[in-house]
């Protein structure tokens, strides 16, 4: 059991990928490790999707391995991927109806709980997705990616498109299930904000390779010219320069 | 072996001992251990020590055997709860919160059908608005922008004629030679019983002059084309691009609609001359090939049919195309936000262009014939 907890849940080992010519991914090596909530940031274009598509399996790369330990995985797509031709709550109960020999009723119950928990109501559960808002959809797809209980998560952008009020109780939602479930979590995001809040490790993804991967304050410090750009530029600066919700405590005490 | 049972009952402590694996793989298996116990108690204690794992299906079994506001004070309590399992109860008990908050809907009473009734027909009077506002605008729109030619979108006229006209060539032409084969056979198969083979000829000639051949044109286009011009204003309305052009004040008629209209305009009569050619020749191979009638006989035989009859067939497809261009676009404009949506208003737009083109011919036949043109 320790010994599979050291073992990376999740291990891309020289993954190529290309479009015609265009070369996205070139010898691309990741670890994701048990239990963590990693982030995944890189220029737009650089493939960072792509690179999440393959390690779900959802694309195949040209050459190198994918070794993916968990032994159930949930998917938050970046613009929800809600079934449109069923209501929320039949969205979210969808793989229960399909995988387990749990009744509908059971189903539909234990899907309204995971509504409940994402913060959406019964009301919106009776909805059709094309008429939820934006951040009603993240959530609605949030739960049905948590429903059969995964032990990994990949989340597309989870905050994109989200006021900064409902992304930072979108990242407090995923740290908190994710430390209390022992999930671990792969985001690719361009939100400062949830690398700094949630993430403990941060790859970044820049010239076909993973540049760099490490505590965000380490990544910060890498001398590659788009990562001082990323972190130290206007946006980046107010961000790295905070110290992390989880630490602000124990800094201040020490203070 | 733990796996066992997840649950033991105390009856003299009235208390429940959780242990093991409290997976979702196991679910079902809880839940019988859970059903075992005897519903008619007060649980004091839980002893979560040797709780193994635990989810948030699995959490809500506890729950739901001892109420959540029971669970929330025996957690509160509690000593010897893992942080992690304190953390998933929490979560947890905040869901049943957000649940009992919100309220369910009304049922509806027995009579609730004569209001859908209701609803259905103020609906549909509303559709009818919606079409007649639509015609109402593009006739507008069309009336200020004939004058001005630069204001006509000739990329746009072109590439719908294209799409629309040329590339339907081939299966209108295969589609009418079919029918008019197929008319030669029947009309062969009855006349000759009267010794009337002879007929044949005139019956392809003037049923293609007069209706099928603009009418099997319009058939064709209303499925092929009506649907893409929905599907593309459809497409175009989920992605914003119409709410784009009305913050550019762009007319969305203008651009979009008056060029599809246009372009049938000029493209089904075309095709309806292509049509009505190639059934006078799947007649014409029937005759030459099964009714032993010779090509040159078939011809003047063609030549003695009055030529209003085809100029009567023609008036026709204007039109057609106008409707069938109307109603594909209109659709289009119907679509709300969703892929889903585009699918409904596309199969809507094919139905109604359909309807439309055969009540329009139905229509036209018993005009023509009342003033026996």
């Amino acid at each position: 059991m320790v010994m599979n907890d050291l073992q990376p849940i999740l291990s891309l080992e020289d993954i190529t990928n290309r479009f015609g010519a265009t070369v996205i991914h070139e010898n691309l090596n990741l670890d994701v490790n048990t239990g963590e909530i990693l982030g995944l940031v890189g220029g737009s274009g650089a493939g960072k999707s792509v690179l999440l598509r393959t390690a779900i399996g959802l694309h195949k790369p040209v050459a190198g391995s994918i070794h993916l330990r968990a032994k159930q995985v949930g998917v938050l797509f970046q613009h929800g991927a809600l079934f449109s031709s069923m209501t929320v709550i039949e969205n979210v109960a969808l793989p229960l109806f399909e995988h387990t020999s749990l009744s509908r009723a059971q189903a539909l119950h234990l899907a309204s709980l995971k509504l409940a928990l994402v913060g959406l109501d019964q009301a919106a559960g009776a909805r059709y997705p094309a008429e939820l808002s934006g951040g009603m959809i993240k959530r609605a797809a949030l739960a049905r990616a948590l429903i059969r209980e995964p032990d990994m998560l990949f989340l597309d952008e989870p905050t994109a498109g989200l006021d900064p009020i409902s992304a930072a109780a979108f990242d407090q939602l995923i740290l908190t299930l994710s430390k209390a479930l022992g999930l671990t979590v792969v985001l690719v995001t361009h939100d400062l904000d949830t690398l700094h809040a949630i993430c403990d490790r941060i790859a970044v993804l820049s010239d076909k390779q993973i540049i760099a991967i490490d505590t965000l304050a380490k990544v910060a410090e890498h001398k590659n010219d788009w990562i001082q750009s990323y972190f130290h530029g206007p946006r980046g600066r107010a961000i790295i320069d905070k110290p992390p919700y989880s630490q602000h405590s124990s800094l201040t005490v020490e203070n | 072996m733990p796996d066992s049972s997840f649950v033991e009952y105390d009856s003299s402590k009235q208390s429940l001992q959780l242990s093991g694996s409290w997976t979702f793989e196991n679910y079902l298996s809880i839940q019988k251990s859970l059903r075992n116990i005897p519903a008619d108690n007060t649980i004091k204690t839980i002893d979560f020590s040797q709780l193994e794992r635990l989810d948030l299906n699995t959490a809500s079994l506890v729950a739901e055997f001892v109420s959540p506001s029971t669970l929330e004070k025996l957690v509160a309590s509690t000593q010897q709860l893992n942080p992690h399992h304190r953390d998933i109860f929490q979560q947890l008990l905040r869901a049943y919160q957000n649940q009992q908050t919100s309220s369910s809907e009304a049922k509806q009473p027995w009579f609730a059908f004569i209001a859908q009734l209701g609803a259905w027909v103020s609906w549909q009077s509303y559709q009818f608005i919606i079409l007649v506002n639509f015609i109402g605008r593009v006739l507008l729109t069309t009336l200020a922008v004939l004058p001005r030619p630069t204001r006509w979108r000739f990329t746009s006229w072109f590439f719908h004629m294209q799409q629309a006209g040329l590339a339907a060539i081939p299966i209108v032409a295969l589609m009418a030679f079919l029918i008019g084969a197929v008319v030669a056979f029947l009309g062969a198969t009855v006349l000759k019983d009267f010794g009337a083979a002879i007929y044949t000829v005139d019956l392809v000639a003037f049923g293609f002059m007069r209706e099928l051949g603009v009418l099997l044109a319009a058939i064709l286009l209303a499925g092929r084309t009506a649907s893409s011009f929905t599907a593309q204003i459809g497409a175009m309305k989920v992605n914003e691009e119409l709410d784009a052009m009305r913050v550019e004040k762009l007319d969305a008629v203008e651009l979009l609609v008056i060029p599809r209209i246009l372009a049938l305009l000029i493209m089904l009569p075309l095709l309806s001359f292509v049509s009505t050619l190639a059934g006078l020749l799947g007649g014409a191979a029937v005759a030459i090939a099964s009714l032993d009638i010779s090509p040159t006989q078939y011809l003047s035989i063609l030549n003695e049919v009055p030529l209003r009859h085809f100029w009567v067939g023609l008036s026709k497809a204007p039109f057609f195309a106008v409707v069938i261009a109307i109603i594909g676009c209109l659709e289009g404009f119907k679509v709300t936000n969703s892929a889903r949506s585009i699918g409904e208003h596309t199969t809507s737009s094919v139905v109604q262009a359909l309807f439309a083109v055969i009540l329009l011919d139905a229509i036209a036949a018993l005009f023509f014939m009342e003033m026996q043109w």
